[in-house]
């Protein structure tokens, strides 16, 4: 299923680009023989393409979808879920940017967005030791961890716009394939001491250590979406909120504990699929001029 | 120009992507669990652990005992993937249990003593980590160290009232097929450090014994004042059955670990005044060490790395049909650190550091039925709290520091 999305994702793009060579080809063949307005425009299959060639940056939102849950520690005397990790849901703001690069034909579009992205992440887990028989004898425990995970991304949507107006909505859906470049988790430790005198909860430090060794390179999945486009003059300015939806487990499973620098505090990462909400606002160019009197839009 | 762009990205794709098709592990295969008790004022020290049948492992260890010196013998059964499955505590009768956790013909044995009397006993332990049996050994007290060979026990004990060391080989039903006392000598010197050694308010002792395929056995213990590597007949032909002696000086000076290796030839460590010394291959001759100092005998390479007077476990393992010399011992670091040695150079192979964040100390390792490595250690959760930890790591993971 995996490699069959990765296969489709790379079909994709060679269609795509096939696509570029043979409309450079057309074009070029036309300009040679007759010139490209010698046709009635509207009716030149030509003038109903184009290539788009911009910027996108934007804010997103990740969510950790786990799939199987794993602990360093094996409670004795209580339940594993009394010390569970508790997922956050799309709280931590992560950025991206990037290129987009498009080709537009007949009110369907192959779109290549390549980017650079940050998706955060993060869980909680609490413990407590207690004696029954002396209640000063407490220690609570509460683990906030961050994840920051830096991916290089190569995106390939198929858009549809509903309109062929200036303000132009439109779907998009696609598939995904990211490169990992970093990885980053923060601990937060927060909690009450009873036993050492103490009255009230403490915070420590946060404590950044690095984390690429506890997720695996590659992540893919599906992505849909929607949007807008309005065209000012010759470039068109693009918002979508898209939803990535991951197909492959993140986590690096050989390494879960044996290289988990805070496995002595019982982490452990459980498998996981990222789902991520992103929010892109965008800058495209034209990559050719229909006529003098036609514009680059379409 | 276009086409080779296509190319270049899609084998990046490609190469890229076969990490998610080999991100698979079995979960018995590699992992690291620490068994929390959350009851403030638990605590739990490990001492052995052996694979049962069942692909699981069964862990012998003590807990602390309110109204008693000593720890009280603790027993935890866990799967093939280290989660908990069941315990035992039987600290209210009995306590100190011994190293090793002995697995003879697919019975576990250990040995610990009644509190109060301090008479040495056998357990037999089932697979699911139930006691079975309970023999009480007449006349062995103190029970310090018990090793396995092939379906007798050898089991070296110390009696107080006598002042002696005694190494007795013992059936698996309990009776006592040879022994020899080795006499410490009178005076409190030797008394301190070995019931601290018990309370484990002091020095953790490094009490060992094992055989030699001449048919001497040999164990570390105090004999004449010292703690000292003996080697004995049991037959009591020699004074006090001593053919060999490494003579140590006092508790301070001496071997923290041996094991043999064949013609005469050893693997292990020794210790003095805190400093540490690995010994990967010597070759001894046994019968001609009377009262030779340790220090003089054996150089060794000096590790500093390791915390002062470091315990130290050394068994040689079979990884890919190669015979290793394995070491560990704790890292002033708070770290466990596996030391590979090759069995017939003696050469450093690699080493593999275990545990982040916590301290961590070792207890023990042994081999596993998927060639991995089981190691036992404890660690102090929240910086506090003694619990056991056991790490599992796969074979690949022990290929990694042992070729």
């Amino acid at each position: 299923m995996k490699i069959n999305i990765f296969a489709l994702a790379l079909a994709s793009l060679a269609v795509m680009l096939g696509s570029y060579s043979e409309g450079q080809a057309q074009f070029k063949g036309k300009k040679r023989k007759n010139g490209y307005n010698s046709r009635k425009p509207l009716d030149n299959p030509f003038l109903k393409s184009q290539w788009w060639l911009g910027f996108r940056a934007g804010a997103n939102l990740t969510e950790a979808d786990p799939q199987e849950r794993y602990s360093g520690f094996s409670p004795i005397n209580y339940t594993t879920e009394e010390n569970q990790k508790e997922y956050g849901g799309f709280e931590q703001l992560g950025g991206h940017a990037g290129l987009e690069i498009t080709y537009y034909h007949k009110g369907f579009s192959f779109s290549f967005q390549p980017n650079y992205r940050r998706q955060r992440f993060l869980y909680s887990n609490s413990f407590l030791w207690s004696d029954e028989n002396d209640a000063s004898n407490r220690l609570e425990l509460n683990y906030d961890q961050d994840h920051q995970l830096d991916y290089i991304e190569f995106p390939l949507f198929v858009k549809y716009d509903f309109t062929q107006n200036t303000f132009r909505p439109f779907v998009q859906v696609g598939v995904y394939y990211a490169i990992l470049t970093s990885a980053n988790k923060s601990v937060e430790v927060s909690g009450a001491d009873f036993a050492s005198g103490d009255l009230g909860p403490f915070e420590n430090e946060e404590v950044i250590i690095g984390a690429e060794d506890l997720f695996i390179n590659s992540s893919i999945g599906v992505a849909g979406g929607i949007g807008a486009s309005y065209d000012v003059q010759n470039t068109r300015l693009v918002f979508d909120v898209t939803y990535r939806y991951g197909l492959n487990n993140v986590t690096d499973v050989q390494n879960r504990f044996s290289e988990n620098q805070l496995a002595g505090i019982g982490d452990a990462l459980d498998d996981i699929h990222l789902r991520n909400i992103s929010f892109t606002f965008g800058l495209l160019f034209p990559l050719r001029f229909i006529s003098k009197k036609y514009d680059a839009i379409n | 120009m276009i086409n080779r762009y296509v190319f270049g990205l899609c084998a990046l794709f490609v190469v890229s992507a076969c990490d998610i098709s080999e991100n698979e592990v079995e979960p018995s295969e590699s992992f690291l669990r620490i068994y929390d008790n959350n009851t403030f004022n638990s605590s739990f020290t490990p001492i052995d652990v052996q694979q049962t049948t069942d692909g699981g492992y069964l862990i012998l260890g003590g807990t602390r005992v309110e109204d008693s010196d000593f720890w009280g013998v603790y027993l935890m059964k866990v799967d093939e993937q280290g989660l908990f499955i069941s315990e035992e505590n039987l600290s209210t009768e009995y306590v100190s249990p011994a190293k090793s956790l002995m697995n003879i013909n697919g019975t576990f044995y250990f040995m610990a003593m009644t509190d109060i009397s301090w008479q040495a006993n056998l357990f037999a332990l089932n697979d699911s980590g139930r006691v079975s049996t309970i023999t009480p050994l007449p006349g062995r007290f103190y029970p310090m160290y018990c090793e396995a060979d092939g379906e007798t026990i050898i089991a070296q004990t110390y009696n107080n009232g006598s002042k002696n060391t005694n190494l007795a080989l013992i059936s698996t039903e309990g009776n006592i097929l040879n022994d020899a006392n080795f006499t410490i000598g009178d005076g409190d010197d030797t008394e301190e450090p070995i019931v601290t050694h018990f309370t484990r308010t002091g020095r953790q002792l490094p009490f060992f014994a094992g055989k030699v395929d001449n048919g001497l056995y040999y164990f570390n213990g105090f004999y004449d004042f010292t703690l000292s590597t003996i080697f004995t007949d049991l037959s009591g032909n020699n004074e006090d059955g001593v053919v060999g002696r490494l003579q140590g000086f006092r508790d301070e000076d001496g071997m923290s670990s041996a094991i043999h290796l064949g013609a005469g030839r050893f693997a292990g460590s020794r210790f003095s005044n805190g400093d540490n010394y690995i010994l990967p291959g010597v070759d001894v001759n046994v019968t001609r060490l009377t009262d030779i100092p340790t220090t003089e005998t054996f150089e060794g390479n000096p590790f500093p790395e390791l915390v002062r007077d470091a315990p130290v476990v050394v068994k040689q393992i079979t990884v890919d049909e190669r015979n290793v010399v394995l070491y560990g011992s704790n890292t002033q670091s708070g770290q466990i650190v596996l030391l590979a040695y090759s069995s017939e150079t003696g050469q450093l192979l690699g080493t593999k550091y275990l545990g982040f964040s916590n301290p961590y100390q070792l207890a023990s390792f042994n081999s596993t039925e998927d060639g991995g490595l089981v190691v036992l250690g404890n660690t102090a959760v929240a910086g506090r709290f003694a619990r056991f930890c056991l790490f599992k790591l796969s074979i690949d993971e022990l290929r990694g520091f042992t070729e």
